[in-house]
C-alpha cells in the first residue's frame, strides 16, 4: 500500500498553479519534498490533508480518499508539523497537551511529557514567548505523541540548531523502524534530506520534475571539474547544468552513464543535483 | 469539540481576568443596562478567541487534525453560551448579595432577556465571522452589537413604561433565540471554510 | 558482522554492502544459518535508505548467499558448490603463492617450477 497517493492533481490560483501532480510514497519510506519557496510544497501538503480541495485529481492517504467522510478518522493516524501555523499564542505546553489529549484518541501523555523534557521545553511559558526552534520542537512533540502512522513535516528542521537538527532527524529515522510508518518531509535544508530520505521529489513552479530513489540519484550523477574545453568534449546529453568559476574553470553536473567510465568525477550531493537542476530549469 | 472549547478558554483566560473585575464593579450597580451589557459583551468572547486563532494561523493546523466542521463551528457557539451563562449567574449572585443591603432583588427577567439577546446576536454574527474571518466579520458584529445596544435601550424604556407589555415580548425573545440558533448553526457549518 | 560504508568512494552504497557481506560469508566470518539484521534494522542502524539495503539483500539472495524465512528474517545460506569451489580456488592460489615464493628463495626458474609441477601432476595421473 502507498502511504500517500496524489493522482493528476490540478489546482489553480491567481498567478500560480499546481499542474498534473502525481506522487506516490510507498508505505514504510521517507520521501523528501524539495523546491524553492513558492514551488508549491506547502500547497501540496494542504491538498494532501484535504485542507484544500483540488480542481481535479484524487488524493489518497493511508489508503483512504481524502475527499471521503472516512478521512477524518485517518487524521488520527497523521502527525502534522507545519511551517507557519501553530497553536494560539497564549497557550502553554501543558495546555497544548491537554487540548491535544481531547483531540486525538490515542494520545499518550507520557510520551508527550517525555519529549517536553527531552527537548527542554518550559511547561508554563506561553507559546508566543517561544523561539522558533522551541515552537518546532513542541509541534514535533505533539505530532509524535498520538501513535501516528504517517508524519507530514513542513520545514520541520529549519530554525533548529545543527545539533538539535541531528537529534530530530534521528527521531524521525527511528520512527520509520516500524514497517508501516512513513514520512513526507519538505525542507530546503537539502543535507538533512540527504541523510534521512529514501526518495527525493523535486517540485518546481507547481510541477513535479522528478521523484527518484535518493541513492539512485546519487549514483546516477557526478560532478565534473575541469576546463571549459574539456567539458565541451563531453556529450550534450551528459551535462545537466554548469557553472563557470571565473578563472577558466568550470563545474558541471553530469550523468555518469553518458560519460566515459574512466572520467574522474566527484560525488554529487543532493544539494548539488538540485541546485544544478534549478539553474538548468530556469 | 470539548477540546476546542477548552482551548478557547485557555486563550481568553487572560482577558477574562480584567473582565471579571469589570464584571464585579458593574454588577454592584443593579441596573438592567449593566446586566444586558455584560451578558451581550460575553457573547462576543468567541471573537476574541478567533482573533487569536487567526494570529497563529491555527485554522490551517486544525484543518489537519481530526475535528469535523461541526466540531469547530459548534465550539464557538458553546463558548459563547457558557460565557454568557457564567457571567449571568455571576451578575445574579452579586446583585443578590448587594441586594441584601439595598433591598433590591436581582432582576431575573432582565437577565433572561439579555441571555436571549446575546444568543440572538451570536446567531446573527457567527455565520458571517466564520465565513469571512474576524477582521471582516468585525464590521458586521459592530453593527449588530450597536443594534443590540439600541434594542436594549428600547427594551429598558418599554419595560419601565408598559408593565403589561413585557410578557408577550418576553416570550418572543426566547423563541427568537431558539429559532435563531436552530437556523444559525447549520448555516455556519455550511459557510465555514 | 562488520559493515563500513564509505562516502568518499565512488562505489554505490548497495554495492559496498553486498561486497562486504559476500566477502564475510565466503570467508566464513558469517556462518551458515546465522541470522542477519532485517533490511529495515540494518538501514536504520547504518542511517541509509531501506531501498538500498533491500537491494543488497536481494542480490545476495539471488546469488544464493542468503535466504529469507517469512516472518523470521534473513539468514546466511549453506555454502553451495560454487562457493566451495571459489574457496578452494583461493586456497589453491594461496598454496601456489607460497610455492612460488619458496621457489624464488631456492633460486628456481619459472621453467624449473613448471617442470616440477608437470611431473607431480603426471604422478597423480591428473
Amino acid at each position: 500500500m502507498n502511504a500517500i497517493e496524489l493522482n493528476h492533481i490540478h489546482k489553480r490560483f491567481p498567478g500560480f498553479a499546481i499542474q498534473d501532480l502525481s506522487l506516490a510514497v510507498p508505505s514504510g519510506t521517507i520521501c523528501g519534498l524539495v523546491g524553492e519557496n513558492g514551488a508549491g510544497k506547502s500547497t501540496t501538503i494542504r491538498l494532501l490533508m484535504n485542507a484544500l480541495r483540488p480542481d481535479s485529481g484524487t488524493v489518497r492517504v493511508l489508503g483512504v480518499d481524502a475527499a471521503s467522510p472516512e478521512f477524518r478518522a485517518v487524521k488520527e493516524d497523521v502527525g502534522v508539523v507545519l511551517d507557519e501555523a501553530y497553536y494560539p499564542e497564549t497557550l502553554t505546553a501543558v495546555q497544548v497537551g491537554k487540548v491535544m489529549a481531547g483531540t486525538y484518541r490515542r494520545w499518550e501523555q507520557g510520551t508527550y511529557e517525555g519529549f517536553l523534557r527531552r527537548f527542554g521545553l518550559p511547561e508554563k511559558k506561553p507559546f508566543k514567548d517561544f523561539s522558533r526552534g522551541m515552537k518546532m520542537k513542541l509541534a514535533i512533540a505533539v505530532a509524535l505523541s498520538h501513535q501516528p502512522k504517517l508524519l507530514i513535516l513542513d520545514e520541520a528542521t529549519s530554525g533548529l540548531a545543527p545539533i538539535v537538527r541531528d537529534e530530530v532527524l534521528e527521531i524521525f529515522n527511528e520512527f520509520t523502524r516500524e514497517e508501516d510508518h512513513s514520512i513526507l518531509i519538505s525542507s530546503h535544508i537539502l543535507s538533512d534530506l540527504e541523510k534521512l530520505c529514501d526518495y527525493i521529489a523535486f517540485l518546481h513552479q507547481g510541477r513535479l520534475l522528478f521523484c527518484d530513489e535518493k541513492d539512485q540519484l546519487l549514483e546516477a550523477y557526478g560532478i565534473f571539474t575541469g576546463t571549459a574545453e574539456q567539458l565541451e568534449s563531453l556529450r550534450e546529453e551528459a551535462v545537466m547544468g554548469r557553472e563557470a568559476s571565473g578563472y577558466g574553470g568550470v563545474r558541471a553536473l553530469v550523468r555518469r552513464d553518458e560519460v566515459p567510465a574512466a572520467l574522474e568525477l566527484e560525488r554529487a550531493s543532493v544539494e548539488d543535483i538540485i541546485l544544478f537542476m534549478v539553474k538548468g530549469a530556469k | 469539540m470539548k477540546a476546542l472549547v477548552q482551548k478557547d478558554f485557555y486563550v481568553i483566560w487572560k482577558q477574562m481576568k480584567i473582565f471579571v473585575l469589570v464584571l464585579v464593579l458593574l454588577s454592584m450597580v443593579n441596573s438592567a443596562f449593566n446586566t444586558m451589557f455584560l451578558v451581550v459583551w460575553c457573547s462576543m468572547l468567541p471573537y476574541t478567541a478567533m482573533a487569536y486563532d487567526e494570529r497563529s494561523h491555527w485554522n490551517q493546523l486544525a484543518a489537519m487534525m481530526p475535528y469535523s466542521k461541526r466540531d469547530i463551528v459548534l465550539s464557538k457557539y458553546v463558548l459563547g453560551w457558557i460565557c454568557m451563562a457564567a457571567s449571568g449567574v455571576f451578575c445574579l449572585a452579586v446583585q443578590a448579595a448587594a441586594g441584601i443591603f439595598s433591598g433590591n432583588g436581582p432582576s431575573v427577567l432582565t437577565l433572561l432577556a439579555s441571555l436571549c439577546l446575546g444568543i440572538i446576536s451570536l446567531d446573527i454574527t457567527l455565520p458571517a465571522v466564520l465565513r469571512f474571518g474576524v477582521e471582516r466579520g468585525r464590521m458586521i458584529f459592530m453593527v449588530v452589537f450597536f443594534g443590540v445596544a439600541v434594542s436594549i435601550g428600547v427594551l429598558v424604556d418599554v419595560v419601565d413604561e408598559l408593565p403589561s407589555l413585557p410578557i408577550p415580548l418576553m416570550a418572543l425573545l426566547p423563541l427568537g433565540a431558539a429559532a435563531g440558533t436552530a437556523l444559525s448553526i447549520p448555516l455556519s457549518i455550511k459557510l465555514y471554510q | 558482522m562488520e559493515i563500513i560504508i564509505r562516502n568518499t568512494v565512488n562505489q554505490p552504497i548497495y554495492e559496498q554492502i553486498y561486497a562486504q557481506l559476500k566477502a564475510q560469508i565466503i570467508a566464513g566470518t558469517l556462518t551458515p544459518g546465522e541470522a542477519l539484521p532485517s533490511i529495515r534494522a540494518l538501514a536504520k542502524d547504518l542511517k541509509i535508505s531501506v531501498i538500498t539495503t533491500k537491494r543488497a539483500y536481494d542480490e545476495l539472495e539471488a546469488e544464493g548467499f542468503l535466504y529469507t524465512v517469512a516472518g523470521k528474517g534473513c539468514f546466511v545460506a549453506e555454502k553451495n558448490l560454487d562457493l566451495i569451489r571459489e574457496q578452494q580456488l583461493k586456497e589453491l592460489e594461496d598454496h601456489l603463492s607460497a610455492a612460488a615464493a619458496l621457489a624464488k628463495g631456492c633460486g628456481l626458474t619459472v621453467e624449473e617450477l613448471f617442470d616440477m609441477l608437470r611431473v607431480l601432476l603426471e604422478e597423480e595421473n591428473l
